[in-house]
């Protein structure tokens, strides 16, 4: 919708006592933008770890996924590099038929890997690392090796995969296995005193 | 940084074979020997190389320390051990969860 036709909109169905004006709408909409670009987090180089998540969920299939970008000249412009930009939108159609529409000026925004992860956010499709403590993670996306399996490792492969396995952090561990495991060191304890 | 010696205690062999069986079973779990052979000998070398690193402190229950992995041959594992007087690293029990019926069928 143009600025021009919300603003015949509002004026319709608002009690404004005044007249929007299509600049009215224009310089809100920036101050707006400008607000949220402000209270973007910074921009990271990548938002996807697939080491430290593998099992990433898969969209449900047919995703069909359309792009299509343009230059947008000012009706002022005086010369073919005066009052442009490049504008790249498109859509992502699910299976049940609902679709997200994104949108995006390479030229102007900054920020645009922090700006698209915040329209996920919003729109409720984060691809970030699912929560879960790590054993919980990795025991979920992560195919326990079979011994068969071990007898054909290397040396070096097999201390690969235990080396990966050891979590770092009690926040890593499931609440469950954390629960009997301080329960048994208490047990350790009284067992053996000092000595445990 | 220098490595410790790492041994285990009797305590930790009898929770061993009280939660793994002798002997590898058909559907893929392993044995307790399958688990001293593969995953225990990376364990053991992470002990020696960073103990406090690599083991995580049990509150108020200190000076006994607990490393704990998502285990490659198990579900997950948690070796309990300290320091003796000497320096050397003690295991003296551990901890298994072991995958669930139906976990690695399909490398069977």
């Amino acid at each position: 919708m143009s600025y021009r036709l919300a603003g015949r909109v509002l004026n319709d169905l608002l009690p404004l006592g005044r007249t929007i004006r299509p600049t009215d709408l224009a310089r809100q909409v920036a101050k707006v933008a400008d607000r949220l670009d402000d209270e973007l987090p910074p921009e990271r180089f990548c938002y996807l770890d697939p080491q430290a998540d593998p099992d990433l969920p898969r969209p449900e299939l047919p995703l069909v996924v359309a792009i299509d970008g343009g230059f947008i000249h000012s009706s002022e412009q005086r010369s073919r590099r005066d009052g442009w930009f490049q504008a790249i939108v498109g859509s992502v159609t699910h299976a049940d038929g609902s679709r997200r529409r994104f949108g995006f000026v390479p030229s102007i925004d900054h920020q645009p890997k922090a700006s698209s992860t915040a329209v996920r956010h919003v729109h409720n499709v984060d691809v970030e690392p699912r929560a879960g403590s790590r054993l919980d993670r990795m025991s979920a996306s992560r195919k326990v090796i079979t011994a068969a399996e071990m007898d054909k490792m290397t040396p070096q492969e097999r201390a690969d995969a235990v080396d990966a396995s050891i979590v770092h952090s009690w926040d890593e561990v499931d609440p469950k296995f954390r629960d009997r495991v301080v329960q048994r060191a208490r047990e350790l304890a009284n067992t053996y005193g000092d000595d445990a | 940084m220098p490595e410790r010696l790492v041994r285990f205690a009797e305590s930790f062999f009898a929770d061993l074979d009280a939660q793994l069986p002798a002997e590898r079973s058909v559907d893929g779990q392993a044995s307790a020997t399958d688990f001293l052979l593969y995953e225990l000998p990376r364990l053991r070398d992470s002990l020696a190389i960073d103990f406090e690193g690599r083991s995580l402190p049990v509150p108020d229950l200190e000076p006994l320390r607990v490393v704990i992995a998502a285990g490659a041959l198990v579900r997950s594992v948690a070796l309990y051990a300290r320091l003796d007087v000497d320096g050397h690293v003690v295991v003296v029990a551990i901890d298994i969860e072991r995958r669930t019926e139906g976990e690695g069928d399909d490398d069977l």
